[in-house]
Formats: C-alpha cells, sequence, structure tokens
C-alpha cells in the first residue's frame, strides 16, 4: 500500500462508518418527526454509504476477505437503525 | 442522605480535581512537542505523559466508583455493607495517588530491579504505579465489590442492573492482577498487558459505564426499569460479542501468531455495529421526551457520550483496525486522536452527565440550566474536536511520511517529527487544549454553584 492509498483508503473506511451514523439518526429523526424528507435523507446517506462500500470493493488495496466484509457488513448496517427502533417501540 | 451518598460526592470531587490535573499534565505533554526543551532536566515528556494518562484513569475510574456510591443505597434501600472500610479507603485511595505523582515528579524513575519495581515505578503503560500502590488500588477495588455484592446480600434482593454490576466486577478486580508481572520477554509481556488494557477498556469498563447510564436514565428521563434493563442486556452482549476477541487489534504487530490479524481485525471491525444501535437509542429517547428534563447539563451530556462514544470509538477506530492500514497507522498521532475521542465518549461525558445528575439531587435544585453549563459544554467539546482533529492531521503526516514513504526508518522518523503538516498540527493542538482547558474552569465553576444561584433554586418552569 503506497502512500496516498492509506489515506484515502483509511478515510473511506471511517466515511463508511460515519454515514451509517448519519443515516442511523436521520431514520431516528425521520420516525419521530413522521416526515419523509428526513428519513430518505437518512436512506441517501446510506445510499452514498452503499457507494463508498463499492469504491473500497473496486478500488483500495484491501485483500479479499476485508472487502468482503465490508459488502457483508454494508448489508448489516441497512437493518441495524429500523431493527433497533422496533425493538425500542414495542419495549415502551 | 446515605453515608454511601455522601462518599460519593467525595469521589466525585476527587475525581473532577484529578481531571484538572490530567489537564494540566495533557498541555505540559502537548507542549513539549513545540518546545522540547521545555523543562529540560527537571521534568522529562515521559513523566508528564505518565501523569496525563495515569489520572486519565484514575479520575475515570473514581469517577465510575462515585457513581455506583450514589445509586447503591437507592438500588438496595439501604445503607450498604461495610461503608466505615469504604470511607477510610477513600482518604488511603486520595494518598496513595498523591504519594505516586509526587515520587513521579521527584524520582522519576528506578533502577530496573526488584527494589525500583516495587517503590518507584513499574514502567508498563498505564500502569506505571509501582507495586504497593498497586496492592493498594486491589485492596480498594476488593471492598467497593465487597460494598456491592455484601449489600445485595444482606438486603436479600437484586436487580438486574445489579447483577450484571457484580458479574463485572469479577472481572475488573481480577484483571487487574495483570499489573504484578515482571515478564522479560517484550512479547509475552504486552500479550497479557492488553488483556488489562484493552478487557478494562473496551469490555469492564463498558458493562460498568452502561449500567450507570442505566441508573442515570432512570432518574433523569424516568424511563422504565424494564426498557434499560433489557437494553443493557442486549448491549452488555453485543459490546462484549464483539469487545473481548477485539483484543486482537492490539496483537498485530507484538510478535504474536499471524491469525491474530484475522481475529482482531475481525471482530474490531464488527465494533461500531452496536455503538450505531446506541446512536438510534439515543435519538429514541431524546425524541420522545422531547428534551423536556429538569436537568439539561446531564441530559446533553448523556447524548454526547451516545454520539462520541459513535465517532471516537465507531468511526475514528473503524479508520485504523484494518490490518493493512494498522501497519501504517499503529503508534502515530492517529491513534492518540483515536483514543482522545474515544475515552471523552464513551467515558467521560458519561461520568460528567452523572455528577450534574448527583448534583441536582444532593443540592435540591429543581431545575438545572443556565448559561455556563453551556459555555462548559461548547467549549469542552470544541477543544476535543479540535485536538483530536489536529492529532489526526499530525499522525496522516507520520502514516504517510515516515511509515508509508520513508519505511519506518530512524531517518523517515525525523522525517515525519519534522514536517510542517505535524508541526502546525501540535501547534494547534495545543491551542485547542487551551481551550478544553478553559471549558473544564467554566464546568468546574458550574459543579460548585449548581443549586447555590438563587436563579436555579427557584427555577418553577422546565424549559423544552
Amino acid at each position: 500500500m503506497i502512500g496516498v492509498e492509506l489515506l484515502e483508503t483509511a478515510l473511506l473506511l471511517g466515511l463508511f462508518v460515519l454515514l451509517a451514523g448519519a443515516y442511523g439518526i436521520l431514520y431516528g429523526a425521520g420516525k419521530l418527526s413522521q416526515r419523509r424528507a428526513i428519513l430518505h435523507a437518512g436512506f441517501a446517506c446510506y445510499g452514498i454509504q452503499c457507494a463508498l462500500a463499492l469504491v473500497v470493493i473496486a478500488f483500495t488495496p484491501l485483500a479479499m476477505f476485508w472487502k468482503a466484509f465490508i459488502a457483508a457488513s454494508t448489508l448489516a448496517y441497512l437493518g441495524i437503525p429500523p431493527v433497533t427502533w422496533r425493538f425500542l417501540g414495542r419495549m415502551h | 442522605m446515605y453515608r454511601s451518598q455522601r462518599l460519593a460526592l467525595k469521589y466525585f470531587a476527587a475525581a473532577v480535581t484529578l481531571f484538572g490535573i490530567m489537564i494540566i499534565a495533557g498541555l505540559m505533554s502537548a507542549y513539549y512537542y513545540i518546545n522540547p526543551d521545555f523543562l529540560f532536566g527537571l521534568l522529562h515528556f515521559n513523566i508528564a505523559k505518565i501523569l496525563h494518562i495515569d489520572t486519565l484513569v484514575i479520575w475515570l475510574l473514581m469517577g465510575f466508583m462515585g457513581a455506583i456510591y450514589w445509586f447503591l443505597p437507592e438500588e438496595f434501600g439501604m445503607e450498604p455493607v461495610g461503608i466505615p472500610a469504604a470511607e477510610i479507603l477513600f482518604w488511603i485511595f486520595c494518598a496513595v495517588v498523591a504519594v505516586v505523582a509526587i515520587v513521579f515528579i521527584v524520582v522519576q524513575y528506578g533502577g530496573s530491579d526488584t527494589a525500583g519495581l516495587w517503590l518507584v515505578q513499574q514502567g508498563r503503560k498505564y500502569v506505571e504505579a509501582p507495586r504497593w500502590a498497586a496492592v493498594g488500588v486491589v485492596v480498594v477495588m476488593a471492598v467497593f465489590a465487597w460494598n456491592v455484592i455484601g449489600t445485595a446480600l444482606k438486603a436479600k434482593k437484586i436487580t438486574g442492573i445489579m447483577v450484571v454490576l457484580i458479574v463485572d466486577l469479577v472481572p475488573l478486580i481480577v484483571l487487574y492482577l495483570d499489573a504484578f508481572p515482571a515478564i522479560d520477554n517484550m512479547s509475552v509481556d504486552l500479550y497479557w498487558w492488553w488483556w488489562l488494557v484493552h478487557l478494562w477498556v473496551e469490555a469492564t469498563w463498558e458493562v460498568l459505564i452502561g449500567c450507570i447510564m442505566a441508573l442515570a436514565l432512570m432518574q433523569l428521563l424516568g424511563t422504565s426499569r424494564r426498557i434499560v434493563e433489557a437494553w443493557l442486556y442486549i448491549e452488555v452482549a453485543l459490546v462484549l460479542g464483539t469487545g473481548i476477541l477485539g483484543l486482537g487489534h492490539h496483537y498485530f504487530w507484538i510478535g504474536t501468531p499471524k491469525y491474530w490479524l484475522a481475529v482482531g481485525g475481525f471482530f474490531s471491525a464488527f465494533e461500531p455495529l452496536p455503538l450505531l444501535g446506541m446512536v438510534v437509542h439515543a435519538v429514541y429517547d431524546a425524541g420522545t421526551h422531547h428534551m423536556k428534563t429538569t436537568n439539561k447539563p446531564a441530559f446533553y451530556w448523556m447524548m454526547a457520550e451516545a454520539f462520541g462514544n459513535f465517532i471516537g470509538a465507531g468511526v475514528w477506530g473503524f479508520m485504523i483496525t484494518l490490518p493493512q492500514v494498522n501497519l501504517y497507522a499503529h503508534g502515530t498521532q492517529w491513534t492518540v486522536s483515536h483514543g482522545h475521542f474515544a475515552f471523552w465518549g464513551a467515558y467521560a461525558c458519561g461520568v460528567i452527565s452523572v455528577i450534574y445528575l448527583v448534583l441536582q439531587k444532593s443540592r435540591k435544585a429543581t431545575l438545572v440550566n443556565g448559561a455556563r453549563w453551556k459555555w462548559a459544554f461548547a467549549a469542552l467539546n470544541v477543544g476535543l474536536i479540535g485536538m483530536v482533529g489536529t492529532l489526526l492531521v499530525a499522525g496522516f503526516s507520520q502514516a504517510f511520511i515516515e511509515r508509508a514513504i520513508g519505511g519506518s526508518t530512524l531517518q523517515a522518523f525525523i522525517s515525519g517529527q519534522e514536517s510542517p503538516w505535524f508541526v502546525d498540527s501540535m501547534v494547534a493542538r495545543f491551542i485547542f487544549g487551551l481551550i478544553f482547558a478553559l471549558g473544564y474552569v467554566v464546568l468546574v465553576y458550574d459543579f460548585l454553584t449548581i443549586g447555590r444561584r438563587v436563579a436555579v433554586e427557584t427555577g418553577a418552569t422546565v424549559t423544552a
């Protein structure tokens, strides 16, 4: 891995998780306010996260194992906010 | 007020004092990077750094203990057993911390013999305290465990949160025993040392703060016990599930077998997932309560804990946790940046939140609000984010220039340290450190005056 690739890869990975957080926050805010625009903004963040995952898989020098991990965790991130929300709603 | 709760207030006072000493030592450590001649021949950089790191550990530990001593009698409806011993040990604990700090400053380091290990320092990061002091910490923690477990037995009742706490106290104490061995082989020594450091921070402390936040949530937002306990069980399962084997990310480059690259990377890459669940939970709590509370600072610091934990541990951690990136990033200011953000988010914000909650109760303030906590909140968080941002840039330059381009030679190390990106980042980090220190001063002033200001005590309405 050369210097530029190192920084690009690390920043992409950080941004990948940050977008998951933005998705979670906007999903929750959208559900609370019952405003579709916010909910859609959350899903847009998730869409960007998917795009970033594709970039990581296609262009970074990470080993195949880690690329497969990124692909699988992208799917897991999709489910966390709705599942958590449903669970919290049922609990309350 | 129970004696246990009066003891809790003492622990919080000690914790906040050590928080201040931590900041002073941190500013000194930061200044050495700008002016390496600073206190030349008097106090070395490594001693300032030891003081910074060790006071961090102790102030958070004292904050946790204060929180438990506060909530314990309320959980069991009685004075905890062994409180007289706990009261005496509090003063002994403080005296031990003070003596160790004086030894660090005056003696600094001893010989590599048994006397040095027992009387001066052990030379192992985070657990530098000499053995006699480490024995003292074990005794204090054992009495603390006895206070909790003995009270549960005497009260003949138990709650879900207390079960989790009691189960957590066992590894909390046992793992600390790892502070004692002096193993000659560095790989073997680091292997076991990480059990203490990682499994305290990313396992037992996570569970401990989870219990404390569960107890605080019930008082702050009136959340039902059923809900906080259910969430606590899930959180504990997820955090331990990813955190225990996440230990492996410390084993990448210390001479351990190659399989740790896969095990450590795999489990630590999972760590952001439960943290995202916590963020969603924070949004749910904030929304369903319409941000209404009689203690706004406690509420905001609790929110800061959820978000700070996610960003500091989750986002910053994920950047450097995969072995291919970690090869270049470990041991640089990049990891320092991650450490600052994660400790702040996961623990410091939580302890500050509980202190606000406890001060409201102990001083019988109907409403805690005002401008001071907002200034403190803003300055501390801006200062912290500024520090981690500049440390990140410094870490980037080290990983790029020293590791990726220079191949980790001594000359490459020097080139990395002399890079304008690194040098300027260190200056900016110091400036943000000063902002953080300013926030601490305002925070302490707010702590001292809560419930004593007329506007707060007579506040009749709860502002949303």
